[in-house]
């Protein structure tokens, strides 16, 4: 079990994290599932004093989220791996790679997402 | 005057890992730099939903081969958590002990590192050769010297024979005498002072804001090891984190200077109080639910989040390396720093590329 | 035996290139160049220059974004040239062969000519792979002249590969 979970929706998240920073917690990542049923879990995690504190955040596939960079800036990494792994639209990001951060021209779009098959199973009985 | 704009590696004589930088420049400064990665993104964290949960032990331990052994033990840690699995108290301190060896290998292999990269091969060469003696451990006690392969769920899959243990002590006492040596040519020699203090300054709340970790928030005034929250057996040995103000790359070089001898300590600590006794349990079900474990890397916090579904596959693992943390940090340090000063402060990081990307 | 020849054969010069290597491989192969390995007695130096480069030692497979880059070295690097896989996923892509992003070892772009299995492999088996690397340049610069003076160069390959029986890192 985590502990320290708060379920939020994407309208409270800006309002959120800007409380989180006023607190002065530490923004430690942020953590995308793909649940498999069209729709994605979104874990923000911030620390201080060794406690994590995480909100979740519950997507349908598809939708759009607004960046945190614009108060976390060290945000962007996250943010851009989740828009290029996952397909999550993140808007206003301080850096926007453009789906190039991590995946080459020829890889496949979006390849942590379940809608596909990727990997091909070696072997596979 | 018009701007420059200098593509910085991705191959490059003083990164041993490709990284690349979009440097702009105006003559001899830095205005903006830009890192660009994805040469070493490989798609482990999907690779890890195909295997099974024991093998995953093998697949996160190749994220990254310095480190290798703190990959393992904080998935390991994450599942035990997950399966209510008590590991035996000799396995908890055979972990330190291996943690803290790895932490020296790292450190000295940085300190190395940072010397080729102003330029005193000679401190180099003598830092590795130092170095050496830590892996010459590994491999009479693991079989590797590198990827040691030591953790597993439950436990460790080796143990380190009595005899042995009095000789690491001997040889980690060994390595504090060479040590001592090349400590007085970082901290006081005067060339090696002139590249290093000043340069790369990180104030305490910039470093904080940017969510660094590690030696690097260490450096700048933040006392944050999360060692100190006791997991594995650090809380029943005795160290406080080592913690610098000025947040210089001088800083981060005595800190992880430092942090040498405190491992050094810790191994010994470790060694005196190792109670005797099995080595690991048996593992039975599969993990379901979820979970984020944290340990503490030589280059900082390591993040895993786990979620099970009661069967043999994870069905998400996702890791957050100290180096994905730490390169926000370059978007603060390079703007306005000279160009021949871009490769120390690049290495101050101790970027580790392959730990980024995954 | 010319200058160029014999420099070619006492002191090949190596660039190392980190493919997607986990960096195990990559310190094994900076642990060769320091005092306890020191291949500098073999006259092996370590460039950062493509262009005045022998060999190219890859660590780590090859993924869809360095396979560019990895090719750019390679025709950088002027003839004879040999290339030296270090570690298993040099040789094959080892773990992460199955990786989304990965296409595999290193012969899936450039011909190798040296396999260091391992994972990761002992300096003294990378110090190896690369002495065995010498004396195929040895061949391929013979190789080169024959080829430029009209001649079968038979001779010459039977002289490259008599010594390579011996070690199992071929």
């Amino acid at each position: 079990m985590i502990e320290n979970v708060t379920d939020i929706t994407k309208d409270q998240l800006l309002g959120e994290v800007q409380k989180m920073k006023y607190d002065g917690y530490r923004f430690v990542t942020a953590t995308c599932i793909d649940n498999g049923d069209e729709t994605l879990d979104v874990y923000y995690h911030f620390d201080k004093d060794y406690e994590l504190k995480n909100f979740k955040l519950k997507l349908q596939r598809n939708e759009e989220i607004s960046s945190i960079s614009k108060i976390y800036l060290c945000s962007v990494l996250v943010e851009n791996e989740m828009s290029e792994l996952f397909g999550v639209k993140v808007s206003g990001m301080a850096i926007d790679y453009g789906g190039h951060m991590l995946l080459a021209d020829d890889s496949p779009d979006n390849p942590m997402a379940r809608n596909q098959i990727v990997i091909e199973q070696k072997g596979a009985k | 005057m018009s701007n420059t704009v200098i593509p910085f590696g991705p191959q490059h004589p003083v990164l041993p890992e490709p990284l690349h930088l979009k440097l702009v420049m105006q003559d001899e400064t830095v205005l903006e730099a830009i890192p660009a990665i994805g040469y070493v993104h490989r798609g482990l964290e999907k690779l890890t939903e195909t295997k099974e949960f024991t093998q995953n032990v093998f697949v996160v331990e190749r994220i990254c081969g310095i480190c290798s052994f703190m990959h393992a033990q904080a998935y390991c840690q994450g599942i035990e958590e997950l399966m209510n699995i008590q590991v035996p108290d000799r396995a908890r301190y055979l972990r330190v002990i291996w943690a803290e060896l790895h932490r020296i290998h790292s450190h000295l292999l940085w300190l190395g590192l940072l010397a080729d990269a102003f330029g005193f091969e000679s401190l180099f060469m003598q830092v590795w050769r130092n170095r050496e003696k830590v892996m010459d451990i590994m491999e009479e006690t693991a079989g590797s010297r590198v990827i040691i392969s030591a953790n597993t769920i439950g436990g460790t899959r080796r143990d380190i024979s009595p005899e042995m243990l009095v000789k690491i002590t001997v040889i980690v006492e060994e390595i504090r005498e060479d040590l001592k040596q090349v400590e007085s040519v970082f901290f006081n020699d005067y060339t090696v002072k002139h590249r290093l203090v000043g340069v790369g300054v990180l104030t305490r709340d910039v470093a904080y804001e940017l969510g660094a970790v590690g030696p690097m928030a260490r450096a700048s005034g933040i006392k944050t090891d999360h060692r100190t929250t006791g997991y594995a057996a650090y809380g029943e040995l005795d160290f406080e984190p080592v913690v610098e103000n000025d947040g210089d790359c001088y800083a981060r070089t005595v800190v992880r200077l430092k942090e040498v001898y405190q491992s050094i300590s810790l191994i010994k600590q470790a060694i005196a109080k190792i109670p005797a006794g099995e080595t690991s349990v048996p593992v039975k079900g599969f993990p379901n639910g979820e979970v984020i474990s944290r340990v503490e890397q030589p280059r900082g916090e390591v993040l895993y989040y786990m979620r099970g579904n009661g069967t043999k596959n994870l069905e998400r693992l996702r890791v957050r390396t100290p180096t994905f943390a730490n390169i926000p940090t370059l978007l603060k340090m390079l703007p306005g720093s000279q160009l021949a000063d871009v490769p120390v402060l690049i290495l101050t990081v101790d970027p580790c590329i392959s730990c980024t990307e995954r | 035996m010319g200058i160029i020849d014999k420099a070619r054969k006492k002191s090949p010069w190596i660039i190392h290139y980190d493919c997607t290597s986990c960096n195990g491989c990559d310190i094994e192969t900076l642990a060769c160049l320091t005092p306890l390995y020191d291949v500098e007695r073999f006259g092996i130096i370590n460039v950062g220059n493509p262009k005045h480069a022998d060999v190219l030692v890859v660590t780590g497979s090859v993924n869809k974004r360095n396979v560019r880059v990895l090719k750019n070295l390679y025709n950088q690097m002027p003839d004879p040239k040999a290339v030296v896989a270090v570690g298993a996923c040099a040789c094959t892509g080892g773990i992460f062969s199955d990786c989304y992003n990965v296409y595999g070892g290193v012969n899936k772009v450039l011909p190798v000519d040296v396999y260091v299995p391992g994972c990761c492999p002992r300096p003294e088996a990378i110090i190896d792979g690369i002495v065995q690397a010498m004396d195929k340049l040895e061949g391929k610069a013979r190789n080169m002249k024959h080829a430029a003076s009209g001649k079968q160069p038979e001779a010459a390959l039977q002289a490259s590969t008599g010594n390579n029986n011996d070690g199992a890192n071929t």
